[in-house]
């Protein structure tokens, strides 16, 4: 293994351990609000047999509360399972729009820590690529990470993905103006590691604060 | 009576801590964010606030400091649903051990932790 290589999967380990850790976040947070339901209910249950009346209400509130965390819990274990997944193989033919719609709800948590939202343009295309899925998403992350420091006053970032010349890409819009994005140290060594590995160029109109991920429709081979 | 103001970005989870707690003879308020949780400060008093480590926009720990200006008096508990090494060092050493819990939070304890930090006078003593 050459350092380039070393160096790549020490950063995609990196990637995935925050991303795992984020995820358990999540639904640590949704198990915690079901336990305080379920406690809820005991509190309830212990003053009725004190004499306070059940209000079916509030008990029907409690109860929705549960299932909407539930639900939420599966999706993000839905989640988690796709994202592990994703590094099964080093190359296959994957939706860009799906991998991108894969990674938003992963980086959303960390740019709401900075006040950014991270939405989806409705029109965004799907467009088949062959790439290395799990490093496309590490530079995904990094890219939306870079952004949400970056976000205007809107706060909030647009995703697009579309089809290109030489196979698709992905641009992030709604950025303060990116005098210099060398400045910025963006992309910096590893984002630039991964550009060359997945074969991708990285654009920017920074007059305009937004930056493009182009990737080849083809990756043959990964090394 | 105690007045409690929780501040948790799961709007669920501190609406229903906060009724628990209000079931208990306390008064509790709760914010989902930074903006919320010092307007509710410049409002009211509060004998103790109880953070989440990270809050949209600000840290817990600054936002604890910001509250602090506002009510000097005012007392402070943390609690994370990460548990990773490097969150818990900081909000230990910022809350100290004694005022520092992990998600999900039992009630028991965290009452518990109300009165021991309102007995330990500053916590940072």
């Amino acid at each position: 293994m050459t350092e380039d290589q070393g160096n790549l999967w020490k950063g995609n380990l990196q990637f995935f351990g925050k991303a795992t850790a984020s995820i358990s976040h999540e639904i640590k947070n949704t198990l915690a609000i079901i336990a305080e339901s379920a406690g809820l209910l005991e509190d309830l249950i212990l003053m009725s047999e004190k004499g306070m009346e059940l209000k079916s209400g509030q008990l029907q509130e409690i109860s929705q509360r549960i299932q909407r965390q539930s639900v939420r819990a599966d999706l993000i274990v839905k989640r988690l399972n796709a994202f592990s997944h994703s590094s099964d193989e080093l190359l296959r033919s994957i939706d860009l729009l799906e991998l991108v719609q894969m990674v938003l709800p992963l980086a959303q948590r960390f740019s709401l820590l900075r006040g950014v939202t991270l939405e989806m343009i409705p029109d965004s295309k799907n467009v088949s690529i062959t790439t290395d899925p799990f490093s496309l998403e590490n530079l995904l992350w990094r890219s939306l990470d870079f952004a949400a420091a970056r976000a205007d006053s809107n706060k909030s970032l647009l995703i697009n993905v579309d089809e290109d010349a030489n196979g698709g890409r992905i641009e992030i819009s709604g950025m303060k103006n990116l005098s210099s994005l060398s400045e910025a140290n963006f992309p910096g060594r590893e984002e630039r590691m991964l550009i060359g590995h997945l074969k991708a160029s990285f654009l920017s109109e920074e007059q305009m604060g937004r930056i493009f991920i182009c990737l080849p429709r083809e990756l043959d081979r990964v090394s | 009576m105690m007045r409690i103001l929780l501040v948790d970005d799961e709007n669920e989870l501190v609406s229903t801590l906060s009724e628990r707690l209000q079931m208990r003879g306390f008064e509790a308020d709760w914010a989902t964010d930074a903006e919320d949780a010092l307007s509710a400060v410049i409002k009211r008093k509060y004998d103790v606030a109880v953070l989440d480590v990270k809050i949209p926009r600000i840290s817990g720990l600054n936002l604890k400091r910001r509250m602090e200006k506002l009510q000097p008096k005012m007392k402070f508990i943390f609690m994370t649903g990460h548990g990773s090494e490097k969150d818990f060092r900081m909000g230990v050493a910022e809350a100290g051990e004694a005022f520092y819990l992990v998600k999900p939070v039992k009630i028991d304890t965290l009452i518990e932790k109300i009165h021991n930090v309102l007995k330990t006078g500053d916590m940072e003593e």
